[in-house]
């Protein structure tokens, strides 16, 4: 592969391109195997960057564990530090005790440090009583799209969706430093781990000119698909500044949520939760809003996301969606998750080609509890990859990170195998929905950057792309399955710089 | 004798100067990898 000017001039044989070419950087590739560069369709670049500094809660067995980390994290702070304590990645699906836990061990631990504690998803959270005091919140208050829960008359602790704000709005903004410096975090992780794109689902105006002024001095080279949230600063930014687009920044349109997610049975239902009759979970807004923001949006030729987990939320989102766009266009619009769709609403996704964005992961995470939240009927229309990609001929794929870990690899061994990286079940979840590795590969390459509008420029390697690639080595295309989650990514490369070596290997150093 | 040296000396530096003026110099060429191109057609 020749590669002038950041872009692809040629590729082909060995002994053809080295007598048509000669570089001024030559790399023996040593029989290694080469990619495009991976795109997460679906993650938080921020949100990533900033949990790296934050308690790592995820693999946890128990609250009690919980509250052991948080012990031993307190250890290392100074008896008079009253600054917030943030943490995340808690499961109580995972624990013996599946009821959301309390805050009382919090309390006690933290009296004079306000504590946030989101769930694996984001979509809930535990605060400890400093934190709820910040926020104003009482006993038996309530907010539209979100829930405070509530034990004997007394808090405990629990949020969910739009009530997990009350408390996040009242932790400081980072400042300028701290933001910078969890992105480049973030950054070098991905770089490791082979990505040379990034989606990021949902942020806010004033992360964008941080983001450029990083790009454009050179220390942020990741490319950067960015939606933005679902408010009016966002909209009037969007809508004065128009379409952003550079060869590392691309801001043209916005993220919306429609629900939460299915471990917090905050994720809409058309009928009850199997293991709570009293719920359906909620949309997060009522149907008016997203019908305005759909409207807003096609008029002004954006482009449009929305978070749908549940199958109510999903058939209200496509008919919206379809109200709109009257069968086929070309404006991409997306729903992110698609994680339980009703068999009925599978053509609007052909009729109006609508894109899922699916993560494959999310499937072999949740499919140790999600049939006890939907039973063994509707479990069958969830995560449904094969089927949706059958509908728009396209799937891109990515992780939700830090929801779920940033590696492709392992988004292409759960797409492929449907197993988790522990290799259970050894048959796959719901294997029908599995994808082919060529499928997975365009999921996390072409098709992630079609859902992009990106495709003319990344995505594949042909003369005229950027040189965004990585060097394996393992044939993803031809390794035994036992072998692809070890997998080392050995080289990064963005724009023909290389942005990442696996050094100290007796490999193409 | 010399005019056949001559002519094979030429030949040569014919041969050299064309080699060099057909080989376009890059910024990058990397070789000896199998490449997934995951262009149209998938072609490896």
């Amino acid at each position: 592969m020749a590669i002038e000017g950041g872009k692809i001039i040629a590729t082909g044989e060995t002994k053809q391109m080295q007598q048509a070419y000669v570089g001024n950087l030559n790399i023996d590739a040593q029989g290694k195997y080469i990619y495009p560069g991976f795109i997460d369709a679906h993650a938080h670049f921020l949100a990533y960057g900033q949990s790296l500094g934050a308690v790592d809660l995820k693999g946890t067995k128990s609250w009690p564990d919980v509250l052991k980390k948080l012990a031993a994290f307190k250890k290392n702070k100074s008896g008079n530090d009253t600054t917030w304590i943030t943490g995340q990645g808690w499961d109580q699906n995972d624990w013996p005790d599946k009821r959301f836990p309390s805050k009382s061990g919090l309390d006690s631990l933290f009296p004079n440090n306000p504590v946030v504690l989101s769930r694996i998803d984001g979509h809930a959270v535990i605060a400890n009583q400093k934190a709820l005091d910040l926020a104003g919140i009482r006993p038996y208050d309530s907010i539209k799209g979100g829930e405070i829960l509530v034990q004997d008359s007394a808090l405990t602790g629990v949020l969910i969706d739009n009530a997990t704000q009350l408390v996040f709005k009242q932790i400081p903004m980072p400042t300028e430093a701290e933001a910078t410096e969890a992105l480049l975090k973030a950054q070098q992780n991905c770089f490791a781990a082979g990505l040379t794109s990034l989606q990021d689902m949902g942020e806010d105006t004033i992360l964008i000119p941080l983001l450029d002024s990083l790009q454009k001095a050179g220390s942020l080279k990741m490319r950067l698909y960015v939606l933005l949230l679902d408010k009016k600063a966002n909209f009037d930014y969007l809508l004065k500044k128009g379409i952003i687009k550079t060869d590392y920044l691309h801001v043209p349109g916005f993220k919306v949520f429609a629900d939460g997610a299915l471990g917090s049975r905050g994720a809409c239902l058309l009928q009850p939760y199997s293991d709570d009759s009293t719920s359906y979970g909620f949309l997060l807004s009522s149907k008016a809003h997203y019908d305005s923001v759909a409207k807003f949006i096609y008029k002004h030729h954006f482009q449009m996301a929305t978070h749908a987990i549940g199958d109510s939320a999903v058939r209200t989102m496509l008919k919206i969606y379809a109200k709109y766009l009257k069968g086929p266009n070309d404006r991409r619009w997306r729903i992110e998750h698609a994680q339980i769709v009703n068999p009925a609403d599978l053509h609007y996704f052909k009729d109006n080609q609508i894109i899922a964005s699916m993560q494959p992961t999310h499937a072999t995470s949740d499919m140790y509890w999600a049939e006890t939240r939907l039973g063994p009927e509707r479990i069958k229309n969830a995560y449904i990859n094969k089927t949706l990609l059958e509908q728009c001929g396209y799937l891109p794929l990515g992780t939700d990170f830090p929801v779920e870990d940033i590696s492709p690899i392992k988004t292409f061994y759960a797409a492929v195998f449907r197993r988790d990286a522990s290799g259970f079940p050894k048959d796959g979840f719901q294997i029908e929905n599995a994808l082919t590795r060529q499928e997975a590969l365009q999921g996390m390459t072409i098709w992630a950057a079609k859902a992009a509008f990106e495709d003319k420029e990344k995505g594949s390697l042909e003369p005229g792309k950027f040189a965004d690639f990585v060097v394996t080595d393992k044939d993803l295309m031809q390794a035994d399955v036992e072998d692809i989650l070890k997998t080392r990514i050995l080289m990064t490369f963005i724009g023909g710089q290389k942005v990442f070596d696996r050094s100290g290997r007796p490999i193409l150093r | 004798m010399c005019t056949r040296r001559i002519i094979v000396l030429s030949a040569l530096c014919f041969a050299l100067l064309t080699s060099c003026h057909t080989k376009k110099t890059v910024d990058l060429l990397i070789y000896n990898a199998t490449i997934y191109t995951v262009d149209s057609n998938f072609l490896k």
